[in-house]
């Protein structure tokens, strides 16, 4: 009950700790030695689900000869760069990474910038429409990619979109506009109504309200968003992988893919993890930086890396 | 206590604040940049892809070369040849177990997990929130070759741990010779990479119970599991219906995990219906058979979508 004693007890559960102190010492006693095997069982499960983490680090500066072991070695011999330096030296990598910078970024802005005005609409107004609006961005965004992949393809050669960065972008927002619509939408409804209505009764413009009001305190959702928004496009793989066809113009996610099943490569787990620890790596950051506000609003949007 | 919407988490109740406004035009120049990418980027290719299965599927080798452009139309008679082939049954039947394992597996242990971050002290809430966070932010892609290389069959560090059991010879075993044994390997990816956001919002949704509904029913004599199984699950029902839903949308089109595991050859044994639908559809050029399969993946989840929407109006979410 480690819940109940962080939380300052109000007036109204007095009525239950009256209960005879006698009989609750031993019980705490008991309850904390419970804590501390519940401690041991979260400390374990921690160490299981972040065992393939360290993992992926731990063999991306081992030398081949460590790498290689019929006994793995938890804890290398000797550490090594040269899986990394492999990498980043490779011009593919920097085209690749490059690619997806742009990719991502343009989406996540777009995104935001019309999603922003698609929530404002639903999170303050009432018209005719506003519920389709809303069962259609909901829907939208449950749809498999996969099973727009071909028409997309098809459609983007017809527009000589094929093959070119722009094209991904575009179909990108596919799902980051209606995700970034209804995030967006949960941030600013949580905005009191009344702040807006006064600031109209002192004279406000519509549009004072919208930047002087609604667009600082929601921000912080700007930013939460755009980290989700980040998360998705920078992961997407079956759209790079279908209309980008040129090495130069590729993500990293397909070069990933192109790494793992090159001759050359093949066997090179180190350098596979140390380019898979530099894919994430980005995503991570992000995480580290923003962590407090993305877990507390992880369910706004459910998002899945 | 009745668990409705009265005190769910904060992302999930609305803000009572007065009525909507009515905003003559506004609310229609606002929504009119995404209803245009929606028209773009989902009704026309939605549209592409209905007529694509409706017309004849050619040699894959005319369809590349016309583009998949301008076929006859046939009617229904793509929908029919795919459902009455055996693979796609087979297809089908696999993707129905994979996603049923995957969905409970990760519900199982996203509410347990849920429910240890609830009980244990907060220095180890914080370390555990930590790695489901990290393991949160690792793209599936990434996890996926992770994984192959733990399972790999020489010096994967997985078989050699199982290979120190007394009585348990996996030295060298190749977890991905049998499709069964690989797609088990595959569900450990998705479930892993699946379990933060159960985690973390579920534990988000029981820290909003009352505390003292639990202390009521600790002091009627409640169980530990009789508290859960009679106030925790219910109050965490609507959360749970929303969670379940998407993580049967996301398992049922399960991609990467499959993808990379096999290189971007994943054998017969290793096809879903999404991994299927590609493989025909785009690998192979046939575009009007991939297009009929995706039309009839999109049908199969519309039934479960539409779980999900009314669930999200249910709770006043999406009022």
């Amino acid at each position: 009950m480690t819940a109940l004693k962080e939380q300052p007890t109000s007036g109204a559960t007095s009525g239950t700790t009256s209960s005879p102190a006698g009989p609750r010492r031993p019980r705490n006693r008991r309850k904390a030695a419970a804590t501390g095997t519940w401690n041991a069982v979260a400390l374990f499960v921690a160490a299981v689900l972040g065992f393939p983490i360290f993992w992926m680090l731990i063999t991306s500066v081992k030398t081949s000869s460590d790498i290689n072991r019929l006994v793995p070695l938890f804890w290398p011999h000797h550490f090594t760069w040269s899986g990394f330096a492999g990498v980043l030296t490779d011009p593919i990598f920097r085209d690749d990474l490059l690619n997806s910078l742009v990719i991502t970024l343009s989406t996540v802005l777009i995104s935001i910038v019309v999603g922003f005005f698609g929530a404002m609409a639903i999170a303050r107004f009432r018209f005719a429409g506003r519920k389709v609006f809303i069962v259609a961005v909901l829907i939208v965004q449950m749809i498999p990619l996969t099973a727009l992949t071909i028409p997309m393809s098809l459609l983007l050669d017809s527009a000589h979109l094929k093959n070119t960065l722009f094209g991904v972008i575009i179909v990108y927002l596919m799902f980051t506009m209606p995700f970034t619509v209804w995030t967006l939408r949960t941030f600013i409804a949580n905005i009191p109504r009344e702040l807006d209505e006064a600031a109209l009764i002192d004279g406000c413009t519509r549009w004072q309200v919208f930047y002087k009001i609604i667009l600082p305190l929601v921000g912080p959702g700007l930013v939460a968003t755009g980290v989700y928004g980040w998360v998705l496009a920078w992961n997407e793989f079956v759209i790079a992988n279908t209309l980008l066809l040129d090495n130069t113009k590729q993500t990293l996610m397909v070069y990933l893919l192109q790494f793992q099943s090159s001759p050359t490569h093949g066997a090179d787990y180190g350098g596979l993890m140390a380019a898979a620890t530099l894919t994430a790596l980005p995503v991570v950051v992000l995480f580290v930086i923003f962590q407090s506000r993305i877990s507390a609003g992880l369910t706004a949007g459910a998002v899945k890396g | 206590m009745t668990a409705t919407g009265s005190s769910l988490p904060p992302t999930l109740t609305r803000r009572r604040g007065g009525s909507l406004r009515r905003g003559g035009n506004v609310p229609y120049l606002l929504i009119t940049p995404a209803l245009i990418v929606l028209a773009l980027v989902v009704v026309w290719p939605l549209v592409k892809v209905i007529l694509l299965s409706l017309q004849e599927q050619q040699s894959s080798k005319r369809a590349l070369f016309s583009n998949g452009g301008t076929t006859p139309w046939v009617g229904l008679r793509n929908f029919v040849d795919a459902l009455t082939s055996r693979t796609f049954w087979t297809v089908l039947e696999r993707t129905l177990i994979f996603t049923a394992v995957n969905v409970a597996l990760t519900l199982v242990f996203g509410i347990a997990i849920a429910v240890l971050l609830n009980r244990v002290s907060k220095w180890a809430r914080v370390i555990l929130t930590a790695v489901l966070l990290f393991v949160w932010a690792v793209p599936a892609t990434v996890s996926t070759q992770i994984y192959a290389w733990l399972f790999n069959n020489q010096f994967g560090v997985v078989n050699y741990v199982l290979d120190k059991l007394p009585g348990v010879h996996m030295q060298g075993h190749d977890w991905f010779a049998d499709p069964t044994q690989g797609l088990a390997v595959i569900t450990l990816v998705v479930v892993w990479g699946a379990i933060p956001l159960l985690a973390i919002s579920l534990h988000a949704g029981i820290t909003q119970i009352p505390q003292d509904v639990l202390e009521a029913a600790r002091c009627d004599g409640a169980g530990a599991w009789a508290t859960f199984r009679h106030i925790v699950l219910p109050f965490l029902r609507p959360l749970l219906v929303i969670l379940t839903t998407l993580s049967v949308i996301w398992d049922f089109g399960v991609f990467h995990q499959i993808w990379f595991m096999r290189n971007g050859h994943p054998e017969p044994g290793y096809q879903t219906l999404g991994i299927f639908m590609y493989s025909q559809g785009v690998s192979s050029s046939r575009y009007n058979t991939g297009a009929t399969l995706a039309v009839l993946m999109i049908l199969a989840l519309l039934l479960v979508m539409v779980v999900y929407v009314r669930q999200l109006f249910k709770i006043g979410d999406a009022e």
